[in-house]
């Protein structure tokens, strides 16, 4: 997803795959970009203060609480997943990558860049 | 000759960076995708493609005092290390440029492979590179706003070297 206005609270889905049985997903490359905070003057109010100011993660369901796995951002700059441990999906159902905004205060302009391998 | 081996293969993976339909306002800046990376990670860029789709002027009235950078075309995809959000992407220091001069399609040379090792951020980050002018020289209006509808499709490589 690249440079995008998140506004607080909101989620965005970037993505979404689904597998079948004896097929594969695997993850190992999301970076989450936190390119700007565009309200100034604001101490951050956190929905969830695990999530920081802004998550990116991989969902098989709709909360937004429980991702498989995530990244997660304090201040501008970037954080990335580890890529050589592996995130394997073999469940199948539906996969989603969402963004979340995780302030009730903030506006935030954020950028996300990944990959997943798909194994039939 | 290298022998391509399942381990090998899984060290590699294939990252796509993609910008939809996009209005990009005069001097406006948009990071497409950023990638970090560490020792012994390599990036490898080899392929890009930058659209030029509609523009709200003519873009054949555009002259050089409409231009921030005057060799960047009116719209380009910049490649940078650890770049920082207030800083111009136009500015010296990018590791590659892909320019449009024009409405239309610009490939990057694709012979031309640029390998990243250096551990750090980067960041692709397409730039308008127009601005309003009121010199005599300008014939379009200081009033209008010099925008582009910008696709952008690429996609680089990241070896986990390992």
């Amino acid at each position: 997803m690249a440079q995008t206005e998140l506004r607080r609270g909101e989620v965005i889905q970037i993505a979404k795959a689904m597998i079948n049985q004896g097929q594969t997903l695997e993850m190992r490359m999301l970076t989450l970009n936190l390119v700007r905070v565009l309200t100034f003057g604001q101490i951050p109010v956190y929905l969830n203060s695990a999530f920081g100011l802004c998550s990116v993660g991989l969902y098989f369901g709709p909360m937004i609480s429980s991702p498989l796995a995530y990244v997660k951002i304090t201040t501008n700059g970037t954080a990335m997943l580890n890529p050589y441990k592996r995130k394997v999906m073999k469940s199948p159902g539906v996969y989603r990558i969402l963004i979340a905004n995780n302030t009730s205060n903030l506006d935030l302009s954020v950028c996300a860049t990944g990959s997943m391998k798909f194994y039939q | 000759m290298a022998y391509l081996t399942e381990a090998r293969l899984d060290s590699v993976m294939d990252i796509p960076l993609a910008l939809p339909s996009t209005t990009l306002q005069q001097g406006d800046w948009l990071v497409v995708g950023s990638i970090q990376i560490l020792s012994p990670m390599t990036l490898t860029y080899k392929f890009a493609n930058l659209d030029l789709l509609d523009s709200t002027v003519d873009t054949t009235q555009i002259q050089a005092v409409n231009k921030i950078f005057g060799n960047l075309g009116l719209v380009y995809l910049s490649l940078w290390l650890n770049y920082s959000s207030g800083s111009s992407p136009g500015a010296a220091g990018a590791l590659d440029v892909l320019i449009a001069s024009s409405l239309g399609s610009f490939q990057r040379n694709v012979t031309n492979i640029v390998t990243l090792t250096t551990p750090g951020i980067y960041s692709w980050i397409v730039a308008n590179n127009c601005q309003p002018s009121s010199d005599a020289s300008s014939l379009i209006n200081s009033a209008l706003s010099i925008d582009y509808t910008v696709t952008i499709t690429g996609q680089v490589r990241l070896d986990l070297g390992s």
